[in-house]
C-alpha cells in the first residue's frame, strides 16, 4: 500500500462583510469551484470557525460604515475591499481588489493577502488598484500560508472558472457565468464518470441560456459544452474531451435589424454604415437588395452601431439589384449570420416549437431542414430530444433554428408561456404522446426523459425508409 | 401500427397539376385518364383527367409505391374514398389562379378528412409565379388556426425536385426520423 505525502489542503474561512446574498452566492460558488492546496469557505459555512480573512463589499447601501464597522470589530483581521471605484492610491485602509470581480486576480489577492499580512504593504497584482495597506496585526487564527501558492498547480477547473471570469464584464455575470461554469464541470465530471451508453451524438449539458443584456450584442461567448461526439470518437486534447459552440445574439447587426423590421412590418431602408443597402417592404412581400449578396453576406458581421434603419420614401429605387421576398432574404440572413452557432435564448431543455413549416422549396437549403421540421411541427421539443432522436449535426440545427427564428416561426415560452414539452417520442400518427409541463425557468438542468426512437411496424417502416431512399435518388 | 397500401393519394381542383406532378416522378409514363372537358373545366383547360392518373415509383421488381390523381371535378367525388382507403398520404396541390383557393383547401380537408384521421396531408400551392396570393404564410397560419400544421409548399408541378420535396416531407410527416 503505497502510502500518500500530498499535504493536507489548508483550510481558509473567509468573513464576508456587505453583501447580499447575491453576492455571496458568487464568492461561495468561486470558492467550490477553487481547488488547490487551499480550500476557501464562507464564514457561514464553517460554524465555529474563526475568519482567517474577510471581504468588505463597500457598494453596498452602508457604503464605507460597513467597513468601519467591520474594522471596529475585528481591527486586527486582514481584509480585503472589494469595490467598482477605489479611492486613490493611498487613501484606501486596506487592499482594494476592483469589480468586476476576477477569479485570476481574487485567489492570489487573497493568498498574498494572508502571507504578507505582516508586512505594510501588499503587492497587488495589475488587475488590482494599488492601495495603502492598513498594517494589521497577524491573527492568532489567521496563520498565513508559508509560501504563496505557485500559479501553474491551479487545478483545471479553477482555470476554467477563470475563463469565465475573464468574459465577465460585471459581478452579476460573474454569477450566471460561474453557475455555468459549475453546471459545465459538473457534467463533465459525470460524463467521465458514466459514460453515455449511446452512440449517438448526444447534446447535453449546454449551459442555460444568457440573457441579451448580459453580454454586448456583437460579442460573441464561447460556451463549453460537453462532449456531442459518439464515445468512440476522440476527442481534441486540447479541448479536455470537450467541444465549444459559440452562441449569437439573433436580435444583433444587419439580421436581427431584418427580423425585427419584419415583425413589425415596417418599411425601411437598412443601411450598414450609412450605404443604404436593403428595402424592406413586408406589406408588398418584397426585398430589395441594394448590393449584391457576397456583399451582404459580409455585411452580416457589421456590429449593430453600424446598422440602421430609414424611412421609405415611396417610389422607385433605381439602384435596386434584385426583388426577393423578405422571408427568403431573413432565411439567408440567418445562414451567414449564425454560422453554426446557437442563438441566445436557446437552452437545452428549452421547449420549441414551430408555428408552421416553412416554405422549403423556394427558401435556401439548410440540411436535414426537412426533417428538423417534422419534428418541430409536432410536439414541443428540446434540443436534447431533437439531436438525440434525429442525429442531426448541432451546426445544421442551429442554422435551421437561427433561419426559423428569422422569419417568425419560431415559438419559443416567451412567446408561448404554456408551451409544454415532450417526455416521449411523438412521431408516430397516433401513438402516445405524453406531456409534461415546461420548465418554469430556462435555468432548469433537470435532463429531459432520453426515449428511444420508436419505430415502425417492420414491414411499413422498411417500405417508408426504402420509399425514402428512392425518391431522394430520383 | 397502421397498413399501409403502397399508395400515394395526388387530389387537387381542376388544373392543379397533379398529373404533371406524378409524370414529374413517376418511374413509368404516367397513365392518364384525360378527355376533353366539356363542362367549366374548360375554362381552364381543354383536357381533364376523367377517372384516375396513375404513376409508379418503383423501389425493387416486386414492391411499387402507386401514385394516384384524383379526379378533381366533384363530380367524381366518390372515387376520393376508394381511391384514399390506405394510403400512405394525401399530396393536395392548389391552384392559386383559381378564384378562392382558400376555400379549395377547406373543400379538399373536408372531403378527405377521413384519410387525414390516420395519413399525413401535405400541401403544394401551384402557379404563384401567375398569383402570388394568398402567400404560403396565409395558408398556413389559417391553418395553424385549426391546430394543423402540415407542410405546406409553393411548387412548380413540373419540377422533380418540388414533387419529390412534397414527398420527402410527407415521408417525414410520418416519421422525422425515418432513413434511408
Amino acid at each position: 500500500m503505497m502510502l500518500s505525502n500530498a499535504p493536507q489542503p489548508q483550510l481558509i474561512t473567509v468573513m464576508p462583510v456587505g453583501m447580499d446574498p447575491r453576492k455571496l452566492s458568487v464568492f461561495r460558488m468561486a470558492f467550490r469551484m477553487h481547488h488547490s492546496h487551499q480550500l476557501y469557505q464562507l464564514l457561514d459555512e464553517a460554524p465555529g470557525h474563526a475568519p482567517d480573512l474577510a471581504i468588505v463589499d463597500v457598494d453596498s447601501v452602508d457604503g464605507w460604515s460597513a467597513w468601519h464597522d467591520f474594522r471596529a470589530s475585528h481591527p486586527h483581521l486582514p481584509a480585503l475591499i472589494v469595490t467598482t471605484t477605489p479611492p486613490r492610491a493611498g487613501e484606501a485602509p486596506a487592499a482594494v481588489l476592483r469589480k468586476p470581480v476576477r477569479i485570476e486576480t481574487l485567489f492570489p489577492q487573497m493568498r498574498e493577502l494572508l502571507a504578507n499580512d505582516r508586512t505594510p504593504a501588499v503587492r497587488l497584482s495589475t488587475a488590482v488598484t494599488a492601495a495603502a495597506v492598513t498594517p494589521a496585526a497577524q491573527s492568532p487564527a489567521a496563520a498565513p500560508a508559508a509560501v504563496a501558492e505557485p500559479a501553474s498547480s491551479v487545478s483545471d477547473h479553477s482555470a476554467a472558472a477563470a475563463y469565465v471570469a475573464s468574459v465577465a464584464a460585471t459581478l452579476d455575470e460573474v454569477i450566471t457565468q460561474s453557475q455555468q461554469a459549475h453546471r459545465a464541470a459538473t457534467a463533465a465530471q459525470q460524463q467521465q464518470q458514466s459514460p453515455a451508453p449511446s452512440d449517438l451524438p448526444q447534446l447535453m449539458d449546454l449551459p442555460d441560456s444568457v440573457t441579451e443584456t448580459e453580454h454586448s450584442a456583437d460579442t460573441a461567448t464561447v460556451e463549453v459544452v460537453r462532449s456531442m461526439l459518439p464515445e468512440n470518437q476522440s476527442t481534441p486534447a486540447s479541448a479536455g474531451g470537450k467541444i465549444s459552440f459559440e452562441r449569437f445574439d439573433p436580435s444583433a447587426g444587419l439580421f436581427g435589424l431584418v427580423a425585427r423590421l419584419l415583425r413589425q412590418r415596417t418599411a425601411a431602408v437598412i443601411r450598414v454604415r450609412e450605404v443604404p443597402v436593403l428595402v424592406l417592404l413586408p406589406a408588398q412581400d418584397k426585398a430589395l437588395l441594394l448590393q449584391p449578396l457576397e456583399t451582404l453576406q459580409a455585411l452580416c458581421s457589421a456590429p449593430s452601431h453600424e446598422v440602421d434603419q430609414q424611412p421609405y420614401a415611396k417610389g422607385p429605387v433605381n439602384a435596386a439589384q434584385q426583388e426577393i421576398r423578405p422571408q427568403t432574404l431573413a432565411w439567408q440572413l440567418a445562414i451567414w449570420t449564425c454560422r453554426g452557432r446557437l442563438m441566445r435564448g436557446i437552452a437545452t431543455d428549452t421547449p420549441i416549437r414551430l408555428r408552421y413549416w416553412p416554405n422549403l422549396t423556394r427558401l435556401p437549403p439548410i440540411p436535414e431542414a426537412m426533417r428538423i421540421t417534422a419534428f418541430l411541427t409536432r410536439t414541443p421539443v428540446n434540443l436534447k430530444l431533437i439531436t438525440r432522436l434525429l442525429k442531426v449535426p448541432p451546426e445544421d440545427l442551429f442554422n435551421y433554428l437561427a433561419a426559423a427564428y428569422g422569419i417568425g416561426i419560431l415559438d419559443l415560452p416567451s412567446r408561448s408561456p404554456q408551451l409544454s414539452v415532450i417526455s416521449t417520442e411523438p412521431v408516430r400518427p397516433g401513438g402516445k404522446v405524453e406531456t409534461v409541463a415546461a420548465p418554469s425557468s430556462p435555468q432548469s438542468s433537470s435532463p429531459a426523459p432520453a426515449p428511444s426512437p420508436a419505430k415502425p411496424a417492420q414491414g411499413s417502416g422498411r417500405l417508408l425508409s426504402r420509399l425514402l431512399k428512392k425518391v431522394i435518388g430520383l | 401500427m397502421r397498413a399501409y397500401d403502397n399508395k400515394i393519394i395526388f387530389a387537387g381542383p381542376v388544373g392543379a397539376g397533379k398529373t404533371t406532378a406524378i409524370g414529374a416522378i413517376s418511374d413509368i409514363a404516367p397513365v392518364i385518364t384525360d378527355a376533353r372537358a366539356s363542362d367549366m373545366t374548360l375554362n381552364r383547360k381543354d383536357t381533364t383527367t376523367v377517372a384516375l392518373d396513375y404513376g409508379v415509383l418503383m423501389l425493387d421488381e416486386s414492391t411499387k409505391v402507386h401514385l394516384y390523381g384524383t379526379p378533381g371535378q366533384e363530380r367524381f367525388d366518390f372515387m376520393w374514398d376508394i381511391l384514399s382507403q390506405g394510403g400512405i398520404g394525401l399530396i393536395l396541390l392548389l391552384d392559386n389562379t383559381r378564384a378562392n383557393p382558400v376555400k379549395d383547401l377547406q373543400f379538399f380537408l373536408n372531403a378527405f378528412r377521413d384519410m387525414l384521421k390516420a395519413a399525413p396531408l401535405v400541401i403544394g400551392v401551384t402557379k404563384t409565379d401567375l398569383r402570388a396570393t394568398p402567400s404560403i404564410e396565409t395558408y398556413a397560419a389559417l391553418l395553424e388556426k385549426f391546430d394543423m400544421r402540415p407542410p405546406i409548399f409553393e411548387i412548380d408541378a413540373r419540377s422533380r425536385e418540388d414533387v419529390k420535396k412534397l414527398v420527402l416531407a410527407l415521408l417525414f410527416s410520418i416519421d422525422p426520423g425515418l432513413e434511408s
